[in-house]
């Protein structure tokens, strides 16, 4: 190995890079995008841009209860309606075993028509959880040691650096582009490291019971799965198989916050619905604090008494589920909201300049030798970058260019859209193979057109214009992504035009000069 | 060849030695602090993450490969004889 600890870590940095850069690149841009995967939804599903009732009867939720009821679902799952969420979502289990979810009016209770899509908060996110990889959860470890291997890649890059405090103020942009893209690369990682950092540890503290198992194993032995009632008070008890039915869910809520002493709940879960023993599990929104899951109650359904509502005081306990909250997002803060979104592009303008930076220094050397590796991590890096925004892109156009309803050769809209996201991804890496070194000015071309594409047909399929948009408080959501969508085409634009124009130079070399 | 085994070391080696070392001090937390047991799972798999990242470091930086094996496969070892030890002790 390397005779230095500089020098090894200087080593882990560069081939842990290069190998997992892609796919890390890839995981962040779909979490930054999750932190606005609700507005994302709204965007994607007009028919759920509704106002926020302030005025909200929990019993507008008996109508979602009744559906589920009449699927003889084992339980279900009924999300109250928020701010970025203005409508009643309803999750169970369909007669024939899959699973469904239902939208339904926060005023009246009734079941708005199906979106026909995914949106980000069934594409999107579990993209960035689990590359959609279902098979033996196979998605989850390879996320998971991405996490790790960017955390590896935090310390060693912070070995190799030698004047930290000075890469804070050192960006040369109009020297070689290799230059370039280490300083890029080194603003951003010395700026965001903070963020870099947690975000890394909270992903995957998140699961920490699927990575790191064998403490709960060695603890609990054969009754590991009185874990998750020791540790969190979770509450269960079969059916009693006689019927009965569910008292109003104003009492269940009411119920629940004579525990919690204010706040209101995010979802109720019912379990053995229309059985005599059904119970409520609801859990306190976490508006206004950082942990995910704050004070969970348990509701006896049939006498809307309160069957348990232990508070969680364990220290390690609540310190994971602090961490796991930063990492969710769930409290109410537009501020920073906004700033995890800007720290999570900082974070793929990270990973794209560091990638480039090994394709910039290696080029010319290779060329000569005759060896590939450049060429070939140049067009992954490009289809990577580049052809992951194209697909994102795509998956939103095919939403609204598409009319609600239609199917294309035999398959419905909701299939449709991530098949194109794909066979987008995989044609942006054949462009990028046959277009080597020019790919990047016409991926950043179609991004541009892509992204004013979805405004316009945004406008055309559901009248809600930018300036509309603006206007109206219960379509901010539509116009924040408008406006993003617009800034992101014109960035572009001016990306393709000046790679353009520095092709014709003859420098012979790319540059990114913006990964958005 | 010489990295494939260094990074297998790091990778494999160093997840199985964390899960036998979190597995002991979950151990030792309840056994001798008197540590709730759900907290000692809790803390000591939160623990792994940063155990597992200190160990592929170290794998990466140990120039002797032949050095790194045994040492981790010793610390791999030793978790075990106490888990087996504490296991025991404790039914």
């Amino acid at each position: 190995m390397e005779p230095t600890f500089r020098a090894s870590m200087n080593w882990l940095h560069t081939w842990s890079g290069v190998v997992l850069g892609s796919l890390l690149f890839a995981i962040f841009w779909m979490g930054t995008l999750s932190v606005f995967d609700k507005e994302i939804d709204r965007w994607m599903m007009p028919a759920s841009r509704l106002a926020w009732p302030a005025d909200f009867s929990y019993d507008a939720m008996r109508p979602a209860y009744q559906a589920a009821l009449a699927a003889k679902s084992p339980s279900v799952l009924l999300l109250v309606p928020n701010e970025r969420t203005p409508v009643i979502t309803g999750l169970w289990r369909a007669a024939d075993g899959s699973f469904a979810q239902h939208m339904f009016d926060p005023r009246t209770g009734a079941e708005l028509p199906d979106q026909g899509t995914l949106g980000a908060s069934r594409f999107i996110y579990p993209f960035h959880y689990s590359l959609n990889l279902k098979v033996l959860g196979i998605g989850y470890w390879i996320v998971g040691l991405c996490g790790m291997m960017m955390m590896a890649l935090c310390v060693s890059g912070v070995v190799i650096h030698r004047k930290i405090f000075t890469d804070f103020f050192t960006f040369r942009p109009e020297r070689k582009i290799r230059r370039t893209m280490l300083d890029l690369h080194n603003v951003a990682g010395v700026l965001g490291l903070p963020f870099h950092v947690v975000i890394s540890v909270s992903g995957l503290v998140i699961l920490f019971s699927l990575y790191f198992p064998s403490s709960i194993w060695a603890v609990y032995r054969q009754d590991a799965r009185l874990f998750g009632r020791e540790a969190y008070g979770t509450f269960a008890r079969p059916p009693a198989k006689r019927p009965a039915d569910l008292v109003s869910f104003d009492t269940i809520v009411a119920s629940a916050k004579s525990a919690w002493g204010q706040g209101e709940p995010n979802y109720l879960y019912v379990f053995n619905p229309g059985d005599a023993a059904a119970y409520v599990q609801l859990n306190r929104s976490s508006e206004d604090v950082v942990s995910n899951i704050s004070h969970v109650a348990y509701v006896d359904g049939a006498t809307g008494e309160l069957l348990s509502a232990g508070k969680p005081e364990k220290p390690a306990a609540v310190t994971q589920r602090f961490i796991a909250g930063l990492h969710f997002i769930q409290f109410r803060h537009w501020t920073l909201r906004w700033l995890y979104f800007g720290l999570g592009l900082a974070g793929c303008v990270l990973i794209a300049t560091g990638l480039l930076f090994w394709v910039e220094s290696r080029r010319d050397r290779h060329r000569t030798l005759g060896r590939s590796g450049a060429r070939v991590v140049e067009a992954v890096t490009v289809a990577s970058v580049t052809g992951l925004l194209i697909a994102t892109l795509a998956f939103m156009v095919t939403n609204r260019a598409l009319p609600l309803g239609t199917s294309v050769f035999g398959v419905e809209r909701g299939v449709v859209e991530p098949v194109v996201f794909h066979l987008i991804w995989l044609l942006s890496l054949l462009h990028a193979w046959l277009f080597a070194g020019r790919a990047w000015v016409g991926q950043c071309r179609a991004i541009s057109v892509l992204a004013g594409g979805a405004v316009l047909l945004n406008t055309v399929t559901t009248g809600d214009h930018p300036i509309r948009a603006l206007a109206d408080r219960q379509l901010w959501p539509i116009a924040g992504i408008d406006v993003t969508l617009i800034i992101s085409a014109v960035i572009a634009a001016l990306a393709a035009i000046r790679l353009a124009r520095r092709g014709r130079a003859g420098t012979g070399s790319s540059m990114e000069a913006e990964s958005r | 060849m010489r990295i494939f085994v260094r990074t297998a070391l790091a990778i494999v080696g160093g997840y199985v030695g964390t899960s036998a070392i979190i597995a002991a001090l979950a151990m030792i937390a309840v056994a001798m602090v008197g540590m709730e047991r759900s907290e000692a799972a809790t803390l000591g798999s939160m623990l792994g993450f940063v155990i597992y990242l200190g160990l592929m470091i170290w794998s990466f930086a140990e120039p002797a490969l032949i050095r790194m094996t045994l040492s981790l496969g010793a610390v791999t070892a030793l978790s075990l004889a106490l888990i087996v030890l504490l296991g025991r002790y404790s039914s």
